[in-house]
């Protein structure tokens, strides 16, 4: 009886996970899910940008921000309103649907008074002083199919939300070189789509740092994170953006994302 | 009714001011303002002196002030007081309104209407079409071109047509550039720039010779900009007063011997350049390129009838950026300039060639930056070195250490200033 007993429980420990596995969605399911989430056409949205050092120096960016697709092809901008040191730099971006075209990036740097086009091959490293790279500024709560292989591993509870674990490695050496990662551990809300969590490994295998995104709340209809934050395990330091004045619906002219904007600013 | 020149000049004035005044006071009325004091102080020591060549406090006070009806008007100052007196040894304080526009959109226009500095072009460090404003030399080119950039009263206008913005600029500012004098530091002495006489000759100025009229001697200009596959593309026109006056010159025998008389007169020239930038992987490419049709060179010739001759100049710039390491950018630049009717007597040479080296290394979460700037001439050898390191403290406090190292021969551009090497260590806090 007893022999029965442990070859049942012998199965029965084989046969979960596999049944746990089947009923959980692939990483790629998981992928295509968060990228369908509505983010509305267009948003425009305070970000206050807080960046600590490891000994606690903090230094505090606010900002507008502006995002709006065109068809397929998603502009980004972002204008810093203070301190006065930053005030009045924008940063700009492209992103196009076609993945084998590069992104168009673009730096107004106040003192310079001139709007430099700038690499977007770079998106790997961090965006004007804080944690998140470039890469990340530009995909917001999404994430790029096309750079990773990833698998769903689990599920666990984030903050009271049960999640999918899904963990994705770049999809060769050189994407894993631009993105600065290795591997990406992601804690995706089973509900709404969106990481709430996500741990990011670092080529050289170390752990890196940890987002965690909060403060989740539907604006206009639209699932919106309100607080990201980010802590750099290599370096101690960490970055915190918390929105505001979230708006999907009053209409952004497209001008706003053009050079001349940048120049004059808001 | 029937208005002379003149008149008509006062008229168009008068409306020009009293429109400027109708928009401010619009502006003014139901606004939000937000002020901005920037507080500095540089020290440079001269290293080949063993003195301080500079210590300079300076204050730059900033209003603007936000209508809700898509108006902002912007006043920037600027004071300054070097305790040293020897870069500009005739003031040791200058006070000035730099800027003091009003912007405002009209449909999908914007228009900015008063003093302002209008900037052109891609290069870094060297000017080919950033030539809108005249440029302060009372430091060479050490100073930010921010800083050292002659605002103008312009009229600007960006008018949206389909993919491309037309910017037109009116500009009735008979300001030119400002150049170091006689005992100041930075006063050119190569005879690459300062024509030079036979022996026996003495020099004597006559006083400068500038346009005077609003509207008659105002500069135009204009420029289309589009963003087409991938480029940023600009194709720019101004017709402007060189800003650089020429140097006149009538020989005459006296009872003193032969005297050229040197008469400064600034001269008009048709600008017609362009400019591009893209980016390829890790590498950005950009470059500028002007052509002005009217160029006026001084000549060493005893024999010519005004020490003047005339020709046309291509200039351009052509940069690579590679940003391949992270934080890190590499960027070299190649510049030119060309002279079409080229005579070996003239003050210059024929063809200028000039390289530049820039690295920037950003640390700490962009706290600290160390940048090398390199500009090498080519064509006698000389240059300027500029390392840098910056740290921002904080949000307020910035510090700066750094050096400009001159090199070469006293002919060169750089080389001239060589007797001016220096270190530098500046704090600013901006509130």
């Amino acid at each position: 009886m007893k022999k029965i007993d442990i070859t049942a429980t012998l199965t029965l420990i084989l046969i979960m996970p596999m049944t746990f596995a089947a009923t959980l969605p692939s990483g790629d399911e998981i992928a295509n899910n968060i990228n369908a989430r509505d983010e509305g056409v267009s948003v425009s949205r305070m970000v206050v940008m807080e960046m600590t050092d490891k000994r606690g120096k903090q230094r505090i960016r606010k900002t507008r921000g502006f995002r709006k697709y065109f068809g397929d092809e998603k502009r980004t901008v972002i204008y810093y309103l203070t301190p006065k040191n930053v005030k009045d730099t924008a940063f700009m971006t492209y992103d196009y649907a076609d993945a084998s075209i590069d992104d168009d990036q673009w730096l107004y740097l106040p003192a310079m008074r001139k709007v430099r086009r700038i690499s977007a091959s770079d998106r790997g490293d961090y965006f004007l002083g804080t944690d998140f790279t470039y890469e990340e500024i530009k995909n917001e709560t999404r994430v790029s199919i096309e750079d990773y292989t990833r698998k769903t591993i689990g599920e666990a509870i984030i903050d009271g939300h049960r999640t999918f674990i899904i963990e994705s490695t770049p999809v060769d050496k050189a994407t894993a070189k631009e993105l600065g990662y290795s591997k990406v551990k992601q804690w995706i809300d089973a509900k709404i789509w969106m990481a709430r969590k996500t741990e990011f490994t670092s080529l050289r295998n170390k752990r890196l740092k940890t987002t965690y995104t909060r403060e989740i709340k539907q604006v206009q209809g639209i699932w919106t994170a309100h607080l990201l934050t980010v802590e750099n395990h290599k370096t101690g330091h960490s970055t915190k953006f918390s929105f505001s004045e979230v708006d999907y619906q009053t209409p952004i002219s497209d001008d706003l994302f053009t050079a001349r904007a940048m120049r004059r600013g808001l | 009714m029937t208005c002379s020149p003149r008149e008509r000049c006062v008229v168009a004035s008068k409306a020009l001011v009293a429109s400027f005044t109708l928009l401010i006071n619009t502006t003014v009325a139901a606004a939000t303002s937000s002020n901005s004091i920037t507080v500095g102080n540089e020290w440079a020591y001269s290293t080949q002196a063993k003195q301080t060549q500079k210590f300079e406090t300076t204050l730059k006070p900033e209003i603007e002030i936000n209508s809700g009806r898509d108006m902002r008007l912007t006043a920037i100052g600027r004071i300054r007081y070097d305790a040293k007196n020897q870069i500009d040894v005739d003031n040791d304080t200058d006070a000035e309104l730099r800027e003091f526009y009003l912007e405002t959109t009209i449909g999908r226009s914007f228009l900015t209407l008063g003093k302002q500095q209008i900037v052109w072009g891609k290069a870094d460090g060297l000017k080919v079409l950033d030539v809108v404003n005249p440029q302060e030399w009372r430091e060479f080119i050490l100073d930010d071109f921010d800083q050292s950039r002659i605002p103008l009263w312009t009229v600007n206008a960006e008018i949206p047509v389909n993919d491309v913005t037309l910017q037109l600029l009116w500009i009735p500012d008979q300001t030119y550039h400002k150049f170091a004098a006689g005992d100041d530091l930075y006063t050119f002495t190569s005879p690459q720039q300062i024509p030079q006489l036979p022996d026996g000759v003495t020099r004597k100025m006559a006083a400068e010779e500038r346009p005077d009229n609003t509207l008659q001697d105002a500069d135009w200009g204009a420029r289309l900009s589009t963003f087409w596959n991938g480029w940023d593309l600009t194709f720019n026109y101004l017709y402007h007063y060189d800003d650089r006056p020429v140097l006149y010159r009538q020989l005459s025998m006296t009872t003193n011997g032969l005297v050229a008389s040197i008469t400064p007169r600034y001269e008009r020239s048709h600008l017609i350049g362009t400019t591009f930038s893209n980016a390829f992987g890790d590498f950005t490419l950009r470059g500028e390129a002007g052509y002005s049709l009217d160029r006026y060179i001084s000549t060493n010739d005893a024999t010519d009838l005004d020490g003047i001759v005339k020709t046309s100049e291509l200039a351009y710039v052509i940069g690579m950026d590679w940003s391949g390491f992270s934080d890190t950018l590499l960027s070299t630049q190649v510049f030119q300039s060309l002279l079409s009717d080229y005579l070996p007597s003239m003050i210059r040479q024929e063809t200028e060639t000039t390289l530049t080296f820039l690295a920037r290394r950003d640390l700490m979460n962009q706290t600290v930056s160390a940048t090398l700037l390199w500009i090498h001439n080519l064509d006698f050898d000389d240059g300027l070195a500029r390392p840098e390191i910056t740290y921002q403290l904080n949000d307020v406090v910035s510090l700066k250490f750094g050096a400009d190292i001159f090199y070469g021969d006293q002919i060169g551009l750089f080389g001239q200033f060589k007797k001016n090497n220096r270190v530098i260590t500046s704090i600013e806090a901006s509130y």
